[in-house]
């Protein structure tokens, strides 16, 4: 027997048995799946191009030319959902991979090193995870706006989203940590000789690594939420097509009070079906990972 | 007389995978009044399962689908849920391992014994109070101690708690699912000690649930073994002891160190119990038995001779 | 406190116990003083935490202008315009900024702490002023969404939590998952298409109409309630899935524990155990993590405003962010902050008075 105890599942067909279980993972892996599809193959799908004006098709709600219907400057209302899911999904996982590696790392070493330092990075996350999330990334935006840096804005979205994300991840690895740290095999470990960073790679890691994993992918259902309200807030990119624009434009052309329900939502529904998506999964790999959470079978 | 407690052919399996797992596969036997039953095996061999099964504390997948088990007379197997309540504690309590969670961590541990002494009787609370701390006491801590939290106690003394909690409604059978396995050994004589002199002083009939035999043998009168859901043999503690007549209570002596005797290893039984979601047809520990024969394919009939009973061809 | 006792049982229950105690009575009570010394020493310290959060949020304030291009004094005034040189000095002597930058840092704590925010150039009025103007909406907000939304939420989380798998859990879980993964401001949109433009029922923004001023009391109250109804509805429909999904998982870990088969076995009902034990142990982590939580409320307290036009400081960032009018935007930050440090301390207190095993050292 492995002197580490790592999950029960050590290949991508042994987790897969155990996941395709999940009623509700494979639900949300479903969505997700049909969402990278959209972004992948967004070209074929849409049916026009999103950034094509019809003055003489606007305000028109669905109809056999454009199924979701036109906004206020003719744009087929279709074709931008198809491609704004591209922009979704990009700054969810960029962002995720940012806070994702940032968290883990902080999380791994607050709980690995016990007293000053440790107790240091415990402080520094419970910091973050006070300050206030929206506000903070408006005003980090807005600064980073101000500076005139020549990024892209999309980059800056997803640097200030990923910067700001990771204290939940640190938070949970870091107790984590702290629950196996004390365990026996890394006691045998150390006195083998293994140092601090063998000891962390190989043999804490490996057994943090699902509950990164779960967490990694529930930091991507917020890492959408977030963009989307950046983008809401006129914050993004106003040349992209994304659905956080899409809605922003809405408002700002006050679709809500002339009842143009095909503007408003059906981003919303993609936004929702999208975020369960990712959330469902993360949740349907903590419950593996986790045999208290898991669901008796009645 | 009657017995006390008295099993027949219980039959307890758990659901899974669509299938179920056999954890006790027609159990009988019984416990007189003032008697010390200890039940013995490996784990996962069922021991817990028939404690729980005997106050029908089964986890929603589990269920008693055959047997009875008759408590002065009364099944409880088919008792209504309101008489059911009313008989647990009453009649029959348990003290689980007093490890971190056994005890309620915000509820102040006299306000624990008490509260089952308020649900079956009516009294007043002083009253119930008062007589939670002569409990207290009973067990060998200080009265003073009564209103503290039990994370504020050692895990001997959560022990003694959980005792003196299990004697609140002065029941007339105890049962000790593993009562020592997580302490040290100087509490854990000192426990086993506490035990036998409740036990005597009060004539309670109590069944101690381990996988250590040492702990049976300094504390029980009777001793039952079961493996892999099946009772392989009862005798009383001293006979067995010297006379094993089962070949997995012989194995598992000679599997004990013996201090006085020579210096050999000790034999383990070579072989790992069977999957209990499908066991093997016939006798469960013909696997790993040295005296395995063709008679052992099929299912041992228990023998009785005297007061012992034992599941084997070849006794 | 110390003691060796020898027993022996005289008759039934009856012990009789010869002990040798090393204090007497009194450290019963001396108990209680060092519990209560303990507890304000423990209460001090997480004080001492909270203020060094919001010190460092000061700072991070401060150097956030000092990373912008341009002389900071005329950031702080709205752009594409000309301005008085004699407005922009007075601005520079109000940071200080021809002082060296540690004492810069020093005027601008003292400042801040002493809630002198600077000037806001859009409502040319100092920013205090400003928020403290808008503050009581936001509060009065916040406050009735999140007092609903807590007592829904763990409610209902809790009977989920307890029949787990059961019809009721599966449909409010999956209730409670597609309002979490709802954009708040898109939820406002749509109450508000609903609700207001296509069935009129209730208005759609501001907190109160203007030609009822002179109205009596309680048509006042009236108005605004009926003016607070959507946004409450809004702010409580996110909250509330949160805190469902917090008591429901809080509920489940505490339903595996030993005690509960203890307290079966003593022979309570169902429900019995449910309320005297496993409740109880259930509400004890939910607390810090309402705690955690409270960081993104403010988020969604923001986006309800803006939504709403509802006066409040949410409103209040958004204009700010609008304009660029970077004081306003600072001072806004810094509240918010603060308002989240403070009711994550009202929580640590609460703990302690609520979970006897918190160490106290």
């Amino acid at each position: 027997m492995r002197a580490s105890a790592t999950p029960m599942w050590r290949t991508i067909s042994g987790f897969w048995h155990v996941y395709s279980r999940v009623r509700k993972g494979v639900l949300g892996l479903a969505l997700v799946l049909f969402f990278f599809a959209a972004a992948g193959f967004a070209s074929y799908l849409s049916p026009f191009d999103p950034t094509k004006i019809d003055a003489s098709r606007t305000w028109l709600p669905p109809n056999s030319l454009n199924w979701l219907g036109t906004d206020w400057f003719g744009h087929d209302l279709l074709s931008q959902m198809v491609y704004g899911t591209r922009v979704s999904l990009l700054v969810g996982v960029f962002a995720t991979l940012i806070s994702a590696v940032v968290g883990t790392m902080i999380g791994l070493f607050g709980g690995y090193y016990g007293k000053r330092f440790g107790e240091f990075l415990e402080r520094v996350i419970d910091f973050f995870l006070v300050i206030p999330y929206l506000p903070l990334i408006i005003v980090l935006v807005a600064v980073v706006e101000a500076m005139e840096i020549p990024i892209p804005v999309l980059w800056v979205v997803i640097f200030v989203i990923g910067i700001t994300g990771w204290s939940g991840t640190a938070r949970v690895i870091r107790s984590q940590v702290l629950t196996v740290r004390e365990r026996q095999f890394i006691d045998r470990a150390r006195t083998a000789g293994a140092g601090d960073m063998r000891i962390l790679t190989r043999h804490i890691l490996p057994n943090v690594f699902p509950l990164v994993f779960a967490n990694a992918v529930l930091t991507v259902a917020g890492a959408v939420l977030s963009e989307v309200t950046l983008d809401f807030l006129g914050l993004g990119d106003p040349t992209t097509v994304s659905w956080g624009m899409i809605l922003h434009l809405a408002l700002s052309n006050n679709a809500v009070y002339r009842g143009a329900w095909w503007w408003v939502v059906p981003p919303g529904v993609a936004i929702i079906l999208l975020v369960m998506g990712f959330t469902l999964i993360g949740y349907s790999i903590e419950e593996i990972s986790n045999p208290r959470l898991r669901e008796r079978k009645a | 007389m009657t017995a006390l407690l008295q099993v027949n052919g219980l039959k307890t399996f758990y659901q899974a995978d669509g299938d179920y797992v056999k954890a006790v596969d027609d159990v009988s036997f019984h416990v007189d009044v003032g008697e010390s039953l200890g039940l013995a095996g490996e784990s996962g061999c069922g021991k817990t399962t028939v404690a729980l099964s005997l106050m029908r504390l089964l986890p929603p997948n589990a269920s008693i689908l055959g047997g009875e088990i008759l408590y002065d007379g009364q099944d409880v197997v088919k008792m209504s849920d309101r008489r059911l309540r009313r008989t647990r504690w009453k009649k029959v309590s348990i003290v689980f391992q007093g490890a971190m969670n056994a005890l309620n961590p915000v509820k102040r541990i006299v306000e624990q014994i008490a509260e089952p002494i308020l649900l079956h009787e009516k009294i007043a609370k002083e009253e119930a109070t008062r007589r939670a701390e002569r409990l207290v006491e009973l067990v060998g801590i200080d009265k003073s101690r009564a209103r503290d939290y039990p994370h504020e106690f050692s895990g001997g003394m959560r022990q003694r708690v959980m005792i003196a909690m299990a004697l609140a409604c002065e029941p007339r059978l105890v049962i000790l699912d593993e009562p020592t396995t997580a302490l040290d050994v100087m509490t854990k004589t000192q426990i086993q000690q506490l035990v036998k002199d409740i036990q005597k002083e009060l004539a309670l009939s109590t069944i101690l649930i381990t996988h250590d035999l040492s702990v049976i043998a300094e504390t029980c009168e009777k001793v039952a073994i079961m493996y892999a859901g099946k009772l392989v043999e009862y005798a009383d503690v001293v006979t067995m002891f010297e006379n094993p007549l089962h070949p997995y209570t012989s194995g598992l002596l000679k599997a004990f160190p013996n201090i006085y005797g020579s210096r050999e290893l000790p034999v383990s039984i070579p072989g790992s119990p069977p999957d209990l979601l499908h066991p093997p047809a016939g006798c469960r520990f013909a696997p790993r038995c040295p005296l395995a024969g063709p008679e052992c394919e099929d299912d041992p009939p228990g023998k009785t001779y005297d007061s012992r009973y034992v599941a084997c061809w070849k006794r | 406190m110390f003691c060796i006792c020898t027993c022996h049982l005289v008759q039934k229950f009856h012990l009789h116990c010869t002990c040798i105690l090393w204090r007497s009575h009194e450290d019963v009570l001396d108990k209680r003083h060092v519990t209560l010394r303990a507890r304000t020493v423990y209460l001090a310290k997480k004080a001492g935490y909270a203020f060094l959060t919001v010190l460092v949020v000061i700072i991070f304030n401060f150097l956030l202008f000092r990373v912008m291009p341009g002389d900071p004094a005329r950031l702080l005034l709205p752009r594409g315009r000309a301005i008085e040189k004699s407005v922009i000095l007075s601005m520079r002597e109000f940071y200080g900024l021809d002082k060296p930058i540690g004492t810069q840092l020093v005027i601008y704590i003292v400042q801040t702490l002493q809630l002198n925010f600077g000037y806001s150039f859009y409502y040319k009025a100092p920013v205090a002023s400003v928020i403290a103007a808008s503050l009581p909406n936001t509060l009065v907000l916040v406050g009735i969404s999140e007092a609903i939304s807590i007592l829904l939420g763990f409610y209902t989380g809790a009977i989920a939590g307890w029949k787990r798998g059961k019809p009721f859990d599966l449909i409010s879980t999956s209730f409670g998952l597609v309002f979490w993964s709802m954009p708040t401001f898109w939820i406002g949109i749509v109450l508000i298409m609903t609700f207001s433009v296509w069935l009129g029922i209730f208005p759609v923004t501001g907190v109160r109409t203007i030609e009822l001023i002179h109205a009596s009391f309680l048509q006042q109250i009236a108005d605004m309630g009926m003016h607070l109804v959507l946004p409450v509805i809004t702010l409580t429909l996110v909250s509330y899935a949160e805190y469902m999904l917090i008591m429901r998982n809080s509920l489940i870990d505490v339903m595996t524990e030993d005690f509960v088969l203890t307290a079966r076995a003593k022979g309570l009902t169902e429900d019995q155990v449910l309320k005297a034990h496993v409740i109880p142990n259930a509400l004890l982590p939910s607390i810090t993590t309402i705690a955690l939580a409270l960081s993104f409320i403010v988020g969604g307290a923001l986006q309800t405003e803006i939504i709403f036009s509802y006066p409040g400081i949410g409103m209040l960032t958004w204009q700010a962010l609008q304009f660029r009018d970077y004081a306003l935007l600072q001072g806004l930050f810094f509240i918010a902050a603060v308002l989240v440090v403070i009711a994550n301390f009202a929580a640590d207190i609460i703990y302690t008075y609520v979970d006897p095993r918190v160490k106290l050292q």
